[in-house]
């Protein structure tokens, strides 16, 4: 398919599907953060609060990018903050929670990512704010969530990698167990209260009850474990570190090559293998009882690899993948972000995109995945600068005055 | 906070958020099935088609139930990720088979799929077609790059999400190859978009009456979790590279090795450091230049990482643990899959829950991450047996006679 043919019916204004939705963030950090992104991305209007003068912990996180300003220079906070909007609010005193107050009723959704019972301890807890918003949407997401035993515990991604399997299985056989480099510890449970935050609003335009989410990092990372506890109670099976390969299939490794490089060969249905076969010189392992099935060959998995291995040695990275492409087995390089950058498929999926900011002029980041033939979604704006949106938000949509907001500034409330 | 306050109001009869929303999944393999489980997990109704006879590709890969009679219905991966659904056979590939795909999507509000790009349109039964029979569809379509764009028709599996989208080239020590993520990220990421994607749509489709087509890309799914890695390439200047579990800006945050095992300490606070310091007796390192701010712990993270090696290796994983737990600091055991099936806080999280199957017995399966405090999700059955639920979806739902029924058995083969 060509893009233009499934952007036939765009509207050419849209936002996102979500658009119309009102969220308010009380998060910092990168999990918090990562539902209202997620949210914002898909046209939802998020309004973050931050800390006055300080800001997300995440403004304080290296590398920078040159900026004006040094709170507006990180690429963690610039990265996953895009599209919404940034207010400052300080939550602890009475005008804070009397404000907090006041933006809850005009917003659908609550997302808050503190430490169980901070909310609560502040007045804020989601008792309180049905009594000023009974419909409220309010989705809390922690390291191993408001209830259970562990649930006071503080956490961040690695530990939810450590205490949900996930690095007990990264990693090779005998070396240590691996962390993801990407923190889905966090990114998982950001998604998750997103996707809850949606199911819910769903259910309220039908019923027009709201509810209580609460999401655990911990839980989330388990709910990826694929067959992890069946296989581990019910099949006998200890998932192990197994580097790149998953020994219920073989060729399925990454394979180094005459160049150094790696890439990985994926070989799943029979016909590939087959292909694949003749293609290293080697028809006679088509039918070998060795390696004629794909159990056969998951059995020998490293008899396999070895004997693709000698093969893509013999190749560079960019010969193999040609070779494997033009007869469909699946084969990929292993892209890192010089790569990222100039790769043609990603540019036209629009998953590099450039958003101008006032203090750090023009800055790339990734696009939003889902894509929309009704409603394509967008990266609209760049993260706010701290209380970026607050003559927007408490004017604009509270109706505060002028002198209001110079008292609340001068109290430091905002 | 007790379990009993957060679902003090629930409904005791409630299958999720989602309950009333009707599913229709043409899903093989990893990708396409977890978008659907998310949704069936939340309360819809999803019917997974399958290809007579041989039904869905995970039922051949292991690891095996032992228990069960019938080795199609052995598979503890296709168990883990089709529970909810209800199951029915269907060849898609004949005039039959799409006929009767149309009759199902007639009653549908959601169709996921994640064939390749262009299989379902040769069928007869792509998005433009379903559009004319059901004006409203949302039509959800999962790829390795998409539905458009170079190479968009290339096939692919979950490592190729991991290698095309940076996940790979983060993640391993930085001697070892790029390394993937243990679990099926790249598959579980793609049908976490899917799910989103067909989400926000149908809250768009309540609001203005109007469906869409969704497209997600397994590449756009992991890029849309590189964090910082495009801004960083492109405007801080740096190249993302991987350095095991540990990250540049952050120390100690990292495995340890212990007498017995590796455990993750994570100290990000200047407090939670000067605690650190105490316990390990190097009370010293408080205000030394070389560790007393996070930015000078983080520059001599190899530094830092020796003298937490020091203590660590004269103590067993459980008393790390149990130490820094006291003094409130961020730690956490690698709990590999044996130890989260038993772990007490995840069972009282549902997180590791029970289904009863009727060949295998009492299955052990992790349960619904998000906690909905008036309309819980939960597992409320197993995954079907194939064809298992042809008669209640042919008969009940689409009114066919007996006699139409006995010719989709000869021709389609259901």
């Amino acid at each position: 398919m060509r893009k233009e043919e499934f952007y036939q019916d765009a509207l050419p204004d849209s936002v996102g599907p979500l658009t119309g939705v009102r969220v308010l963030e009380a998060t910092h950090n990168a999990a918090g953060p990562f539902a209202g992104t997620l949210l914002a991305d898909l046209g939802a209007e998020s309004i973050k609060i931050d800390q006055p003068v300080v800001g997300d912990v995440a403004r304080r996180v290296p590398p920078f990018v040159e900026s004006s300003s040094p709170l507006e220079a990180s690429t963690l906070y610039l990265s996953i903050n895009r599209n919404k909007k940034g207010i400052t609010l300080n939550l602890k005193p009475e005008g804070g929670k009397k404000l907090f107050k006041e933006l809850v009723k005009q917003v659908d959704i609550v997302i808050e990512n503190y430490k169980p019972g901070t909310m609560e301890a502040w007045g804020l807890g989601y008792q309180a704010l049905i009594k000023v918003k009974p419909d409220i949407i309010y989705t809390s997401i922690s390291g191993y969530g408001q209830f259970g035993p562990n649930h006071k515990k503080p956490s961040y991604d690695a530990i939810a990698q450590a205490m949900g399997g996930l690095m007990s299985v990264t990693g090779y056989p005998d070396g240590p167990p691996l962390r993801t480099g990407y923190g889905f510890g966090d990114d998982l449970a950001g998604w998750q209260g997103a996707i809850a935050s949606i199911a819910a609003l769903y259910y309220k335009r039908l019923t027009g009850k709201g509810q209580r989410i609460d999401i655990s990092q911990q839980d989330t990372i388990v709910y990826c474990s694929a067959w992890g506890i069946m296989g581990a109670v019910n099949a006998g099976h200890i998932w192990p570190r197994e580097g790149n390969t998953v020994r219920i299939l073989a060729p399925y490794n990454t394979y180094k090559c005459k160049d150094d490089n790696y890439v990985f060969i994926a070989v799943v249905l029979e016909s590939h293998w087959q292909k694949l076969c003749r293609l290293m010189g080697r028809e006679e392992l088509i039918n070998d009882p060795k390696t004629n099935s794909p159990s056969a060959r998951a059995e020998r998995g490293e008899f396999v690899d070895n004997i693709v291995e000698e093969w893509t040695m013999k190749h560079t990275v960019q010969e193999v993948v040609e070779i494997l492409d033009k007869e469909q087995i699946v084969v990929a390089p292993i892209l890192d972000f010089k790569q990222i950058l100039e790769d043609e498929h990603i540019k036209q999926r629009e998953m590099v995109v450039e958003v101008e900011h006032q203090a750090a002029n023009k800055l790339k980041l990734y696009g939003v995945a889902t894509k929309y033939s009704l409603t394509p979604a967008r990266i609209r704006m760049p993260a706010p600068m701290l209380g970026q949106h607050n003559q927007e938000i408490y004017k604009g949509l509270l109706g505060l005055g002028d002198r209001e907001l110079l008292q609340l500034a001068e109290q430091g409330i905002i | 906070m007790k379990k009993e306050e957060f679902y003090q109001e629930f409904l005791a009869d409630s299958l999720g958020p989602l309950e009333g929303i009707k599913v229709l999944e043409a899903t093989t393999s990893h990708a396409g099935p977890v978008a659907g489980k998310i949704l069936a997990d939340l309360g819809a109704e999803v019917i997974k088609i399958e290809m007579p006879q041989k039904g869905d590709i995970l039922r051949h890969l292991g690891p095996f139930l032992p228990s069960c009679p019938d080795k199609l219905e052995a598979s503890s991966y296709y168990q883990s990720l089709n529970r909810n659904k209800k199951g029915i056979t269907l060849r898609l590939s004949s005039p039959q088979g799409k006929d009767v795909f149309l009759d199902l999507a007639r009653g549908m509000d959601i169709i996921i799929e994640n064939y390749k790009p262009g299989t379902m349109k040769r069928w007869g039964v792509g998005y433009s077609q379903v559009k004319k029979i059901k004006a409203d569809i949302i039509y959800v379509s999962i790829a390795g790059r998409g539905q458009w764009g170079p190479q968009h028709p290339k096939p692919s599996y979950d490592a190729v999400g991991q290698a095309m989208g940076g996940l790979m080239h983060v993640t391993g020590n930085a001697d070892d190859p790029p390394t993937r993520a243990g679990y099926g990220l790249g598959d579980d990421l793609a049908g976490w978009q899917a799910a989103f994607g067909g989400l926000s749509a149908l809250l768009y489709r309540q609001q203005t009456g109007k469906g869409q087509h969704v497209d997600v890309s397994q590449q756009d799914a992991m890029l849309y979790a590189s964090e910082i890695g495009i801004m960083a390439a492109s405007n801080a200047g740096y190249f993302w590279k991987r350095m095991g579990s540990g990250n540049p800006v952050v120390s100690p945050y990292d495995t340890y090795k212990c007498q017995d095992d590796y455990v993750f300490i994570a100290v990000v606070l200047d407090s939670h450091w000067e605690r650190f310091c105490k316990i390990i007796a190097r009370e010293d390192l408080i205000a030394d230049p070389r560790t007393s701010n996070p930015a000078s712990r983080a520059k001599n993270k190899d530094f830092v990482d020796k003298i937490v090696w020091e203590w660590t290796q004269y103590k067993t994983v459980a008393e790390v643990v149990e130490i820094l737990e006291q003094a409130q600091l961020v730690v956490a055991p690698i709990l590999n899959l044996n130890q989260v099936a038993g772990d007490k806080h995840l069972m009282e999280r549902d997180m590791v829950t029970k289904v009863e199957h009727p060949l295998s017995g009492r299955l052990s399966i992790y349960g619904v991450a998000p906690k909905f405090s008036l309309t819980p999700g939960k597992v409320r059955s197993p995954a079907p047996m194939l064809g298992q639920h042809n008669q209640e979806i042919y008969q009940g739902l689409l009114n066919y006679s007996e006699e139409k029924i006995a010719s989709l058995k000869e021709e389609n083969g259901i």
